[in-house]
């Protein structure tokens, strides 16, 4: 999404076409979402399911909520916040198939 | 900056109105705000300890109901966890003194500090309301399916209070974030920062990071409690022990929360009575983050005789033992920082003295409840009271303690009666010890917690902690009288008057409003003290 | 302190720079917590998909896909608007702020009026659980879990959409009265950022409840 070269001054944040390009994604996105689901990809359904998400947020944060151009500590809280999430999710799966 | 005016314009004087103190944004107001509130909940969940150990005093329990028994621990323990431990020293010490140490003029966000304090008091309020109703017994955990499909108790409007509680901390938590990163004076390094700060800033990551989790866990229950949700519920298939899992995600850390101040505050008071610059400065500062970020990772050893999965329990079993790796580090440094030193037995002094003993205790005693089997005998007894006792009043306690008095000339620039203030940290000491020691042995025999009930051959000991808790509570009461009358009859503080090192210690005291006259630049390491030749 | 007299600066900071980084500090760390908060249901969720993987794919065969694939694009939608809205914003645009704001929150009530018609379809058939549950399905009591599970997800989620509302409300009102001016650009950021997590929510919420077992 190199497409906010120009007029990412101090206060013009993104240019407006990566907005409509990411919108459009989003839509695609979306789409796809609905329409996996009515395919029969056995396990797989809901990895693929959960990867499109991944992507949309992906573009969501990077464009959008500016993240692309934003300073190293927002990057940590980010990352910060991923891994909290992960260790609840890895030692309580852990847990329940352990048992 | 010690021009001596005949009156001083400071941050009490600045203005006298309810008005000035209710819609405050002055960082140093808000902490008297909170020290207020925080001491009265202290005192209530005080009280309620004190009657149910003069109820323990016989076997059988003569004073009390079981029911009414049951009310007042978990009174006991929900105020003095959620309304006392929590915001103790973060929100009263660390409101404001953050902003004073890196050489800022307040908080990053002044007018969400103040709100987190109506917060605080509105959680206050559901938790009161909760107990003037008849209380809550469920114990201070709310481990379902009791809290949520039995409890014939006020659980809903506690979980509520303390859901709102919750973001009270979180809001502290993320305002000292913001201000330790954005707003330290021109000069003052990462490195340069007083120990108290690191201690609140690994503090602040774990409240922004854990207790969220425990504000969606208590609205679940809550849901499960008022509406008939299913997520913890077996008769629907939900799991019991996910509740365990939720809520210790949270109270697990927030034991850190507790305590971790009460290491950054022993940290100034170490040093600055013994003149010395703190050995191990680095080691010291990233063991808080250390414990911070394993805090995380333990929560199971909460679960070890529940039916989380054994071999969970054998990780969780040794990641806990690794905590006592960085504490040790502290204790280690604090004690090497004696050594050599000048040291100066002042009350503050007293307190840190005490810290480091109790603090000991409470975290050895904590490898065994840490290990899997000896877990499986010492869970849900006395033993395990003993020690987050030791912990909880004799660490993160005795700290707030120290910190108060050794803060108290600079928060109201007025000199407290030194002979009773030592006379309280020895009662403090001796009954602490009297009161808790003999749980351990106690809960080493097997007596469980929470009962009403206990085998006649037990009684010496509970007895001997009544007794305990008696001269506990001399030792919390005095304190009260000297410093209220410190702020009547008090000697007039001067800027420095214990001679420590810091920036809070060039201002006037009290400080002004906006804490520095002029602009601030760091030269120096913290605790820059003289240089010994030995 | 700084010579230049912003009078968009707090008292406190010392200049422009230090408080937009401290704000958007401050804000990233808000919705740390936020991701915390929405984690613990997510936790619960996988643990009991893990558990009940027949009946989760059995009853989200009962949520509208329909309904949940148009919440879904009014969501994506409001969060382009209100990007815009970001935009407009920094340039001090008033008119284009006022309309895109406008969208944006019309969007939320769109997205809440809908979520309405699920909601009361569910209270209907009675598969709100609890005592109102009287939904007759295979896995008998043990579907409550699920519906508990989405209820506490979307309701909570449709809370946070409903405080964007009123914020983005107040905000519109704020900006059509020129009380928005550029040097204030940052609220309208910080509102965006909030609206972009909200929509992050719903990004995963909507495949998991509502998109599983569909084959």
């Amino acid at each position: 999404m190199g497409l906010n070269e120009q007029a990412h001054g101090q206060d013009h944040g993104h240019s407006l076409k990566a907005y409509y390009l990411v919108y459009l994604l989003l839509m695609v996105g979306l789409a796809a979402t609905v329409w996996v689901a009515y395919i029969d990809l056995g396990w797989l359904s809901t990895p693929i399911a959960m990867a499109i998400a991944t992507t949309k947020a992906f573009f969501v944060v990077m464009i959008f909520m500016h993240v692309k151009d934003a300073t190293p500590m927002i990057w940590v809280t980010i990352v910060m916040g991923l891994v909290g999430l992960s260790l609840g999710f890895i030692f309580l799966f852990c847990d329940y198939a352990a048992r | 900056m010690s021009t001596q005016a005949v009156e001083p314009k400071n941050y009490l004087n600045a203005a006298h109105t309810v008005r000035s103190w209710l819609f405050t944004v002055d960082h140093k107001r808000i902490a008297i705000l909170y020290l207020v509130s925080i001491s009265f909940f202290f005192f209530l969940g005080g009280a309620a300890a004190f009657i149910f150990r003069l109820d323990l005093m016989t076997p059988q329990g003569d004073l009390l109901q079981s029911d009414t028994y049951n009310r007042l621990f978990t009174m006991h323990g929900v105020i003095m966890v959620f309304l006392f431990l929590v915001p103790s020293i973060p929100a009263t010490l660390g409101n404001f003194l953050v902003p004073i140490m890196i050489g800022a003029r307040d908080l990053a966000f002044p007018k969400i500090n103040l709100m987190s304090w109506y917060l605080y008091m509105a959680g206050g309020a559901c938790i009161l309301w909760a107990i003037v109703d008849g209380g809550v017994d469920t114990g201070w955990t709310f481990y379902t399916p009791y809290s949520t499909a039995f409890a014939k108790s006020n659980v809903a409007i506690t979980l509520v209070g303390i859901f709102i509680a919750g973001f009270s901390s979180i809001f502290t938590g993320f305002n000292f974030i913001v201000t330790i990163h954005k707003m330290r004076a021109p000069g003052m390094t990462w490195f340069r920062l007083p120990l108290f700060i690191w201690a609140h800033y690994a503090t602040s990551l774990i409240m922004v990071l854990a207790t969220p989790v425990l504000a969606v866990t208590v609205f679940l229950a809550a849901l499960e409690r008022l509406f008939g949700f299913g997520i913890f519920d077996a008769s629907k298939g939900g799991d019991p022990v996910l509740f365990q899992h939720l809520f210790w995600f949270y109270s697990h850390p927030a034991v850190y929360i507790m305590i971790l101040p009460s290491l950054g505050v022993v940290a100034e008071l170490i040093s600055a009575f013994s003149r010395k610059r703190l050995f191990g400065y680095r080691f010291v500062a990233f063991s808080s983050i250390a414990i911070a970020a394993l805090g995380f990772l333990v929560w199971g050893h909460h679960m070890f005789v529940s039916t989380q999965s054994p071999y969970l329990g054998i990780v969780f079993s040794l990641i806990s033992f690794l905590v006592a790796v960085p504490s040790a580090i502290k204790v280690f440094n604090y004690t090497a920082t004696l050594y050599k030193g000048s040291v100066s037995l002042d009350s503050p002094m007293i307190y840190a003295l005490g810290f480091i003993g109790l603090f000991v205790i409470g975290g050895l005693t904590g490898i065994f409840l840490a290990t899997l089997a000896t877990d499986v005998h010492l869970h849900d007894t006395y033993f395990v009271v003993a020690h987050f006792h030791y912990i909880m009043v004799g660490g993160a306690l005795m700290g707030y303690l120290g910190g108060l008095h050794f803060w108290w000339p600079k928060i109201t620039g007025r000199l407290y009666s030194e002979f009773w203030a030592k006379i309280s940290a020895g009662l403090v000491f001796a009954g602490f010890n009297f009161t808790f020691f003999p749980q351990f042995i106690v809960g080493y025999l097997g007596n469980p917690r929470r009962y009403h009930f206990y085998p006649p051959e037990f009684q010496i000991y509970h007895v001997m902690s009544t007794v305990g808790s008696t001269i506990l509570g001399f030792g919390y009461i005095i304190p009260v009288i000297y410093l209220l009358a410190s702020l009547k009859w008090g000697k007039k503080a001067p800027a420095n008057p214990w001679e420590a090192k810091g920036l809070e210690w060039e201002i006037p005291s009290p400080p002004p409003t906006e804490n520095f006259t002029g602009p601030v630049v760091v030269t120096e390491e913290a605790y820059a003290y003289p240089v010994r030749k030995s | 302190m700084s010579s230049d007299a912003n009078p968009y600066l707090a008292h406190h900071f010392d200049d422009i720079v230090q408080q937009h980084e401290s704000v958007s500090l401050g804000m990233w760390i808000f919705l740390l917590t936020e991701i915390m908060f929405f984690g613990g249901i997510f936790f619960a969720y996988t643990i009991y998909r893990f558990l009940y993987p027949d009946m989760f794919h059995a009853m989200s065969h009962h949520l509208d896909v329909t309904m949940g694939t148009i919440n879904t694009g009014v969501l994506l939608t409001s969060s382009l608007t209100m990007a815009l809205a970001v935009n407009a914003a920094q340039r001090g645009m008033k008119k284009r702020l006022v309309t895109m704001l406008g969208v944006t929150c019309a969007a939320g009530v769109i997205f809440l009026v809908i979520k309405y018609f699920e909601y009361a379809h569910k209270f209907h058939v009675g598969s709100v659980p609890g005592r109102l549950w009287t939904f007759e399905t295979e896995f008998g009591n043990q579907a409550q879990l699920f519906y508990s599970l989405y209820f506490g997800a979307t309701g909570l989620h449709g809370l946070h959409v409903l405080i964007g509302v009123v914020i983005i409300g107040v905000l519109t009102i704020l900006a059509w009265k020129d009380k928005l001016p550029q040097g204030r650009a940052q609220r309208v950021e910080m509102v965006g950022l909030y609206w972009h997590f909200v929509d992050l929510v719903w990004i995963f919420v909507f495949p998991l409840f509502y998109l599983i077992g569909r084959t």
